[in-house]
């Protein structure tokens, strides 16, 4: 298994306002995987997703990403972890106002230990002839795909989107799920979205339902149809 | 609507209590630090005005070669001028320091005791207030002048000795080798009496009436110097010196008000920035741009006024004036003033830094609250100026800190703005060192003799071992002061002047210092006066020697013989190495080297304080507005230093980013501001020193610079290790709350 979520909970506030957002969440990853999680709002997804991306931390339970328990690191191992294992990428793209496309995404590609072909990665997502454009003079689904090559150029062993097509119409989200697709097959990344959308979750190898923090369904898709072809994004 | 908003300003205050309080405490400080200094040139200009009209301070004075008699003091007085007899004997006291000797006055130049009563018995005096100081005396100790034993009755000051200068030539002050003394009128019959061979100075000093000063100089013979109250440097001179402080302390306090106003705005244009959706969405629901205005300039406002009226209660408190007063104090010899509360000056501190603070954050707050509702709501930023910047920049890190100082360049600018005043107020602080650290130096490397003798009545022929010449004084105009210009004769090789004039009567040699203070070069005019035979001489300059003791100009002796109408082997100074046997009747005065090597130092001790808090003031502004303006830039960028967070980049890594290009703002700026603040501040330095004729080397040494760049470093340094913490505090999960 390439992540293994064991028991997880999670609580924010205290005392009257105590919340708790994760009550036991239990699940695998297995490497090069697609993996969706989708809930309602307020169903514990991207809690989760930053659980796993030791964005915050958890009350209990055990997340390990191949076999290194990551629950219980101190502020700076979890930031090495990051450096060394993860790719992020935000509904709101997040990308720095006065970097070019290119200097966005060379803030990735300088603490890489192995980055990749940075021309190479731009053709693929189609960003070439953008490379030298600042994020305001982007499309949001161009800020997007920037997005996507920041997180991809130091080769991430695991990709965590989160809503990655919430800022966007119907049919960037298919280019960019599309690319996403593309990227998995290429570089054998494993993926974890996190989506309200209902129809992504045919697209990949595995769904995870959430409900008011518990896990409501886990299941891998025995028919995957490609993003190209999905319908009601 | 106001009233609504209005209650998040205590919340504003309390999220960014530490920001407005280091704003309060630079404003407080930059008041304070003008309230002092103004503050005390207001209290010893006024004190002045009305000490000299209570104490009768007189019109002018002259000196005269014998004592008037009955017949010419009836003379001189039938136009209304009353006169008052104001000989004077120096006299050695038992530690080698010099008292004058006066009588007590009776209707001119009244002595302001500040402690005992006048003396009313032959062994009973009076000591000038600083030489009592410096010496440790008081009332009821004893004294012991000229081998005689005097108790002292009183200490305190007259209006004729404001400055305490031996002669007017006197480079400066110098309490601990000279002052003044007075003993009741038998008292100085006695002294007389006791000590034939002193010389005494026949002064008289003067109430004009119905004439003019000049009339009566007229009216006078056998005057050995006529000296009126507006010429007259030992008089004023405390005031006359505040009056360019007084000027200094408000332009310049301005100047930093300023500074911190804009500084304040900039927090201001941040929040702003910050709070654009929202603010988007109070227009688009009809609040109007006018009170979001006033909202956004309150606090601001308020933080303002009050570092304002804390700086201006503490500015009249005994921390300020007294504390930047006390150098008038221990320099001058004046009595203690009250406080006077100048209205200007309560108007100042009160209301000028509210005032500037509004109109400054009012222009910069008003160009931001002027975008649309719709640009607002979509948190539009303005990318259009680095939008226009492409680099080829290969390393990133080089790269990554050029955009964000780009990104940053209203903080940027700030701090170098910052830096340039901050470097102004320390060149004037390291200006004032070096200026007298020079006058030290080189008047103590550029007297070559030992003694200087003084003829009053020359002998025929010089004494062995000593070199002759003809010295006569003359003045020069500086910046509305008279300054004395010592006219030495030269005859071929001097043993002690390196000059060497040629024959001619309008032929003359300046001194370096003359370069320095005037710019004057060989072939150049120079005009000197003769006050006493009110008369004007034009000279060429054939050269310059290296000379700096005071205003100098040589001369050919035989030239300068033939030009004031001497006889072909006339001589009224002698120098030498070794003292001379000359009878003490003859003579003025004696001047050793031990003397003027002290009187230089003086300086140096004297403007210390004023040094110390230069550079302590400025190192503080400088300090604060970094810091400021960096934790600015820190903040606005919280959500890249997050995002960076998230992508796994270390702290050192991060700093480099964030950081390290600010090295290369403060270095640049540094490179920039220093030598233009350099160069304003010793354009205008001369002012400072216009009533002072000594030279003006403001150039630094090596090390000087060394140690300024070392100073801008550490305080970099120490600046950026403080927000190294902040950046510590930006949590990678504050890009989670970048959503709409």
């Amino acid at each position: 298994m390439y992540l293994t979520i064991q028991d997880v909970k999670k609580s924010y506030g205290e005392n009257g306002s105590y919340i708790q957002v994760l009550k036991g969440i239990s699940t695998n990853v297995e490497k090069g995987q697609m993996c969706v999680i989708q809930g309602t709002s307020g169903s514990g997804k991207s809690t989760l997703l930053n659980c796993i991306g030791g964005l915050d931390t958890m009350d209990s339970g055990s997340v390990k990403v191949e076999g290194k328990e990551i629950f219980g690191l101190k502020p700076m191992a979890l930031s090495e972890y990051r450096r060394e294992n993860l790719g992020f990428v935000f509904q709101f793209y997040n990308l720095v106002p006065n970097l070019t496309v290119r200097e966005n995404i060379q803030i990735c590609q300088h603490i890489a230990d192995e980055p990749l072909d940075m021309d190479e990665l731009l053709e693929t997502l189609g960003l070439t002839e953008h490379q030298n454009k600042f994020p305001s003079q982007l499309s949001g689904g161009q800020q997007q795909r920037c997005a996507i090559a920041r997180a991809l150029i130091k080769n991430p062993k695991l990709l965590l989107c989160d809503e990655p097509t919430g800022a966007l119409d119907s049919k960037t989200s298919r280019d960019i799920l599309v690319l996403l697709e593309k990227i998995n097959a290429k570089y054998n990344t494993t993926m974890l979205i996190v989506t309200h959308n209902n129809s992504i979750k045919n697209m990949v190898h595995k769904v995870i339902l959430l409900k008011d923090g518990m896990i409501k369904k886990d299941y891998e898709n025995e028919v995957r149809t490609p993003a190209a072809e999905l319908e009601d994004l | 609507m106001n009233r609504v908003l209005n209650k998040r300003l205590l919340r504003d205050l309390k999220s960014n209590l530490g920001r407005y309080l280091a704003l309060m405490f630079m404003i407080f400080l930059g008041i304070y630090i003008v309230v002092g200094i103004v503050g005390s040139a207001e209290i010893v200009i006024d004190g002045t005005e009305k000490w000299k009209e209570k104490n009768q301070v007189e019109d002018g004075q002259f000196s005269v070669f014998l004592p008037l008699s009955e017949e010419e003091e009836k003379e001189i007085t039938s136009k209304g001028t009353s006169i008052e007899k104001m000989s004077s004997m120096d006299l050695r006291v038992s530690d080698g320091s010099e008292l004058r000797a006066f009588a007590v006055r009776e209707k001119i130049d009244l002595i302001m005791l500040d402690d005992g009563r006048l003396p009313s018995s032959e062994n009973e005096v009076v000591l000038e207030k600083n030489y009592a100081r410096v010496h440790d005396l008081s009332v009821g100790d004893l004294i012991t002048i000229e081998n005689s034993s005097f108790s002292v009755v009183g200490t305190g000051s007259v209006p004729d000795y404001d400055q305490m200068l031996k002669t007017f030539a006197s480079p400066a002050v110098d309490a601990e080798t000279f002052g003044v003394m007075f003993v009741s009128k038998e008292g100085y019959g006695k002294l007389k009496e006791a000590l034939p061979d002193k010389v005494e100075t026949y002064t008289y000093a003067y109430h004009l009436g119905n004439e003019t000063s000049d009339a009566l100089k007229a009216r006078i013979e056998g005057l050995t110097s006529f000296v009126t109250y507006a010429d007259n440097i030992r008089i004023e001179g405390a005031a006359g010196d505040v009056i360019m402080d007084k000027k200094v302390g408000l332009i310049a306090g301005v100047i930093v008000l300023f500074l911190f106003a804009y500084v304040i705005s900039v927090f201001v244009v941040h929040q702003i920035e910050r709070e654009q959706p929202v603010i988007g969405a109070l227009y688009a629901l009809g609040v109007k741009k006018r009170n979001l205005l006033a909202h956004y300039v309150i606090l601001p406002t308020v933080t303002a006024l009050i570092g304002g009226l804390l700086g201006l209660l503490v500015g009249f408190s005994p921390l300020g004036v007294g504390f930047m007063g006390r150098t008038h104090y221990e320099y001058f010899s004046i009595p203690q003033f009250p406080i006077v509360y100048a209205p200007y000056l309560i108007i100042y501190g009160a209301v000028l830094p509210a005032f500037i603070c509004l109109i400054v954050n009012l222009w910069t707050v008003n160009r931001k609250l002027s975008k649309t509702a719709l640009s607002l709501l979509r948190n539009e930023q303005s990318a259009g100026s680095y939008k226009q910047v492409n680099l080829k920049c290969k390393k990133f890190t080089v790269l990554f800190s050029i955009r964000q100082l780009l990104r940053e360049k209203r903080s940027a600018i700030t701090i170098v703005v910052g830096m340039l005043i901050t470097f102004m107020i320390i060149s004037l602080g390291i200006n004032t060192y070096v200026l007298c650290s020079s006058v030290k130096d080189r008047n103590t490397e550029d007297t070559k003799y030992e003694y200087m003798y003084l003829y009053k009545f020359p002998d025929e022929k010089a004494p062995e071992g000593g070199e002759a010449t003809f010295v006569k004084n003359l003045s020069i105009d500086c910046l509305g002061y008279t300054l004395d210009v010592s006219v030495i004769g030269i005859d071929g090789e001097s043993r002690y002047f390196d000059a060497h004039p040629e024959a001619g009567k309008s032929k003359c040699v300046i001194n370096r210092s003359m370069v320095q203070r005037y710019g004057y070069k060989v072939g150049d005019k120079i005009i000197l006066t003769d006050s006493v035979e009110d008369m004007d001489y034009c000279f060429t300059v054939t050269g310059i020697s290296e000379y700096s003791v005071g205003f100098t100009v040589f001369m050919d002796t035989a030239s300068m013989r033939e030009l004031f109408g001497e006889k072909e082997d006339y001589f009224n100074a002698v120098y030498s190495d070794t003292a001379l046997p000359i009878e003490e009747s003859r003579l003025y005065s004696v001047t050793s080297k031990q003397d003027i090597e002290k009187s230089s130092s003086i300086f140096l001790e004297t403007m210390a304080p004023l040094t110390v808090t230069l550079l302590s003031a400025g190192s503080v502004i400088f300090m604060v507005v970094m810091y400021l303006m960096l934790a600015v830039m820190i903040d606005r960028s919280a959500m890249g230093i997050s995002l960076i967070k998230i992508f796994g980049y270390r702290p050192g890594e991060i700093r480099k980013l964030y950081l390290n290009g600010n090295f290369y703002v403060v270095l640049i700026g540094g490179i920039l501001a220093f030598p233009i603040a350099k160069k304003i501040i010793d354009t205008i330095y001369p002012n400072f020193i216009a009533n002072v004729a000594c030279s003006m080397n403001l150039s630094y040494s090596w090390y000087l610079y060394l140690l300024i760049a070392a100073g801008v470093l550490l305080i970099y340094f120490a600046v950026s290790s403080l927000l190294v913490g902040k950046i510590k505090r930006i949590s990678p999960s504050e890009i989670l709350k970048n959503r709409e």
